[in-house]
């Protein structure tokens, strides 16, 4: 997650000087690491300007409590969390409660076949794309989180308060959705 | 591993295209600056209160009702009950001078709104020092206000100090972006 371009004492010279506030080292932190951390909002929250306000708030969380935290450990990681932490805040607030552990029947079809060999790369990407946005929710949090955030069942577990056996239910479940969308798209 | 999972992996790169929409590192830069501000008025609170809490009880020990108050003389010092208290008050009284020339000097560069929350802080703590003057002079040589006049200096030398430890703070922020500015134009 540590931008290669940065070395490692640069990088933690940086965050230093963010910690002591200033808005020249904080904007060269933002830059370096606006991109991924908007994704990351974008796909749980799939709306742009709430991904956006969520992200900034993120920074800024971060920023305000860097003197809490060892700047020698991955800063990415520990900014991405609060990026998933904040934007699941944001869908709960909207959505009243993400419910993960709704009935979900448990029989399991085989597998549709999604890839075309004609398909290219691109298409195929915005293929799973629209299906990630038709799939309903708690299947699409659990999805990104393990898929694109590469969090393990545990992480999973502990972000979204539930055991990592759910998790793993919803992970399976939800791949087993997305392809049959896909097929049907 | 799954095809999907497989496929996903191996193309992230290609579902991240997407870009904040334009103006976002505006709308962050001035969030940035509104919570520098408020981080700012926080600290000098944070400042003034640690000082505060030992000159409310200050306050309240020694301000209690006295008819003569408002006829009080305002010039009465440490310095006119002994010559040992003059010397306290001498050395007090010259290092908060100095950290005063220092907030004033560095107060430019922080904005008004700053410079006036820590204005009106410092006009908070002369307004204590009048009255501790007044009470002196109603009551010569009392060992309680004589105490209360110390911890008074003592606090006021302490917020001064952080005054200035937290405006060369703004200032080596500021020098630093300028530098980057100008290597930048370079």
């Amino acid at each position: 997650m540590e931008p290669g371009t940065v070395n490692r004492i640069k990088h933690h010279e940086l965050l230093e000087s963010c910690r002591k506030g200033s808005t020249e080292a904080q904007m060269k932190v933002y830059r370096l690491y606006f991109k991924p951390m908007y994704h990351v909002s974008l796909r749980i929250l799939g709306d742009r300007m709430e991904a956006e306000d969520v992200m900034q708030e993120a920074f800024l969380t971060a920023f305000q409590n860097l003197g809490t935290v060892d700047l020698s450990s991955s800063f990415g990681g520990w900014l991405k969390r609060i990026v998933v932490n904040r934007s699941l805040d944001a869908l709960r607030k909207r959505k009243d409660q993400v419910d993960l552990v709704a009935d979900v029947p448990d029989e399991m079809v085989p597998e549709p076949d999604w890839q075309s060999e004609e398909e290219t790369v691109e298409e195929k990407v915005s293929k799973v794309k629209r299906a990630m946005q038709l799939l309903p929710e708690k299947y699409r949090l659990v999805l990104n989180l393990s898929l694109f955030e590469g969090y393990d069942h545990d992480e999973i577990g502990q972000i979204l308060g539930v055991p990592p056996s759910t998790s793993r239910a919803q992970l399976s479940r939800g791949k087993q959705k997305l392809l049959q969308i896909m097929a049907a798209v | 591993m799954d095809e999907l999972e497989k496929f996903i992996r191996e193309n992230k790169e290609m579902f991240t295209n997407e870009e904040p929409m334009e103006g976002h590192f505006e709308r962050f830069e001035g969030r940035l600056r509104f919570q520098q501000r408020r981080n700012r008025i926080r600290q000098i609170y944070r400042i003034t209160s640690m000082a505060a809490v030992g000159l409310l009880l200050i306050a309240s020990s020694i301000f209690v009702y006295d008819r003569y108050f408002d006829a009080a003389p305002a010039s009465f010092r440490l310095g006119d009950i002994s010559p040992e208290l003059q010397k306290v008050e001498y050395y007090f009284t010259s290092q908060i001078d100095q950290t005063t020339t220092g907030v004033d000097s560095l107060s430019h560069y922080t904005d008004k709104i700053t410079k006036d929350a820590m204005h009106q802080e410092i006009a908070r703590m002369d307004s204590l020092h009048t009255n501790l003057q007044k009470k002196m002079g109603l009551n010569p040589g009392d060992e309680r206000i004589v105490n209360a006049m110390i911890s008074y200096y003592q606090a006021r030398l302490k917020v001064m100090q952080d005054f200035v430890e937290m405006l060369n703070q703004i200032k080596q922020n500021n020098n630093s972006k300028n530098v980057n500015h100008e290597n930048t134009l370079l």
